[in-house]
């Protein structure tokens, strides 16, 4: 193996008889922040939730850190260092801001019922990544009322809560407009200084230009593109995926392109 | 009111602690009275048979009801939602069977010969257990239960370990249910295994469904109301069952989360920087 942090090779999945994703080889080096993209359906979710082991293994291998974690589960993605937000937000909506953050704290993690003794020690890193995240004001709000923007900060504050080697964002910008979509990039700027690297799923290609360095794209679930950001866009069938085969694919591709 | 009321109204308050803290880890159970039955005979036989004293046979009973509940926990837990109510049920229902066809505890026709218990027992009890429950509110460790009940699959995704969680809880929870088990069958000092039959199991659910899941108090609430308010009323003695269902019914239609919704919040901003 090379020394990447995330190892996926010939990843496959099916639900029936569809195929979900097919053959989807890629590495996602240290230090960097790669984008998936793809239009809708394309399995980049599929891909994320392969890795966080949301979905049962499909075929294929994946090494994390130079580990063989193919065959790991949930809890130990996450305790080797894996985290992730999620498309469709999936906060502990009864809880408070900050309690979402501290609860993900590794050593209460590790160790519940020796938390309860602990108590609050957690506090200082908690409170340290809503600063991050622009959340200090919102600390004691249940995170069920929470705005969109705020929900989706919050998701990233509590993924770093659990010190990640590698955080996955799905599509964090998902519903957001461009003033909250330039804030955002701000926010995963500051995200990226505390882990190794960042793998990107998202729809919004300004979001994707101010971030990745590199790109993947999927097309029904098979990887159609690999490399810097312009090359890949500018690949003619990603831009047919994007915009149709009809006869604007040439404005279309100014347009991504740009 | 009576002595009588009084501890089993703090037998009752300790049965639905029992159901509230497996529920708090999200896993539902109609078995603690399963667990009821093992403590009090264990403890019964400490007494009876090995001359123990009380205390210290029930908290025996305890651990041997808590070893219980990790084992038929640890396979019962990979179950989710009705599956897990319906093996939790036929826990309760085949520790009956177990026990009248176990000769030396007295099979159907009962054991007795346990004494020692009174009302001081049962309130002690529902205190130390209302002040542990009160500390573990106010702790990381209900954040963690709070989030494993949730979303499980988020809570594992942050590395939290839900199977060992759950199960915990519910061994804890099965403690418990040993002990007041325990206790409740020195009170009363002759039993039946039918005296823990699933009927049982399924009065302590409803009482933390009337009280309330979101935190400890609920589950005393709804314990204590259902079991002074029938015996104070007199008309509705004989119709207990009746009232208990009706009860419930008109709750869920009314307020389907129980009379104290609250969830305490374990920690603020403010208190921790002042």
């Amino acid at each position: 193996m090379s020394d990447s942090l995330l190892s996926v090779q010939g990843l496959s999945k099916s639900f029936g008889g569809l195929h979900a994703l097919s053959q989807v080889s890629f590495c996602v080096e240290r230090g960097e922040i790669l984008g998936l993209v793809g239009p809708n359906g394309a399995g980049k979710s599929v891909l994320i939730n392969l890795i966080t082991k949301f979905y049962s293994p499909g075929q294929g291998s994946l090494h994390f850190g130079g580990r063989d974690v193919t065959g790991f589960s949930r809890l130990q993605m996450a305790r080797c260092g894996v985290a992730r937000t999620f498309q469709n937000i999936r906060l502990f909506k009864r809880m408070t801001v900050l309690e979402n953050v501290l609860v993900a704290d590794p050593d209460t993690a590790r160790s519940p019922f020796r938390s309860a003794l602990a108590r609050n020690s957690r506090m200082e890193k908690a409170t340290q990544l809503l600063d991050l995240m622009r959340l200090t004001a919102l600390a004691d709000q249940t995170a069920g009322n929470l705005a969109y923007g705020a929900a989706r900060r919050l998701e990233i504050a509590r993924a770093l809560a659990t010190q990640p080697r590698l955080l996955l964002l799905d599509e964090p910008a998902a519903g957001m407009n461009e003033e909250e979509t330039a804030a955002l990039v701000q926010d995963i700027g500051k995200a990226r200084a505390r882990v190794e690297a960042i793998l990107l799923v998202e729809h919004d290609m300004s979001l994707i230009r101010s971030l990745s360095s590199r790109l993947v794209a999927l097309i029904a679930g098979r990887k159609v593109a690999e490399g810097p950001v312009d090359a890949v866009l500018s690949d003619p069938q990603v831009i047919e995926a994007y915009l149709g085969p009809d006869e604007d694919a040439t404005t279309g591709a100014g347009e991504l392109a740009s | 009111m009576s002595a009588d009321l009084l501890f089993f109204t703090s037998i009752n308050i300790l049965m639905a602690w029992s159901v509230y803290i497996a529920l708090s880890a999200g896993a539902l159970t109609f078995g603690a009275s399963a667990f009821m039955a093992v403590g009090c005979y264990a403890a019964g036989l400490l007494t009876v048979k090995a001359g123990w004293p009380l205390l210290p046979a029930c908290l025996a009973a305890a651990l041997a009801s808590g070893l219980l509940g990790f084992a038929l926990g640890f396979p019962a837990l990979r179950v989710r939602g009705i599956y897990l109510i319906l093996t939790t049920i036929g826990i309760a229902m085949s520790m009956v069977v177990i026990l009248e066809n176990l000769d030396f505890v007295g099979g159907t026709v009962g054991f007795g010969g346990m004494a020692g218990a009174t009302v001081w027992h049962g309130a002690g009890a529902v205190l130390a257990v209302g002040a542990a429950l009160w500390w573990v509110a106010h702790s990381p460790l209900q954040r963690v239960l709070d989030a494993v009940r949730e979303d499980d699959e988020v809570a594992a995704s942050l590395g939290l370990n839900v199977v060992f969680v759950k199960l915990t809880a519910f061994a804890v929870g099965s403690a418990l249910a040993g002990f007041a088990g325990g206790l409740y069958g020195h009170y009363i000092t002759f039993v039946r295994p039918d005296t823990f039959n699933v009927l049982v199991s399924i009065y302590a659910v409803m009482f933390v469904i009337l009280g309330g899941v979101n935190n400890f108090w609920g589950a005393a609430l709804g314990a204590a109301i259902m079991t002074i308010v029938p015996e104070q009323v007199g008309f509705m003695r004989d119709w207990r069952p009746t009232v208990f269902a009706l009860t419930i019914i008109v709750l869920l239609l009314f307020r389907p989360q129980g009379l104290i919704t609250r969830r305490f919040t374990t920690v603020k901003l403010d208190q921790a920087q002042a």
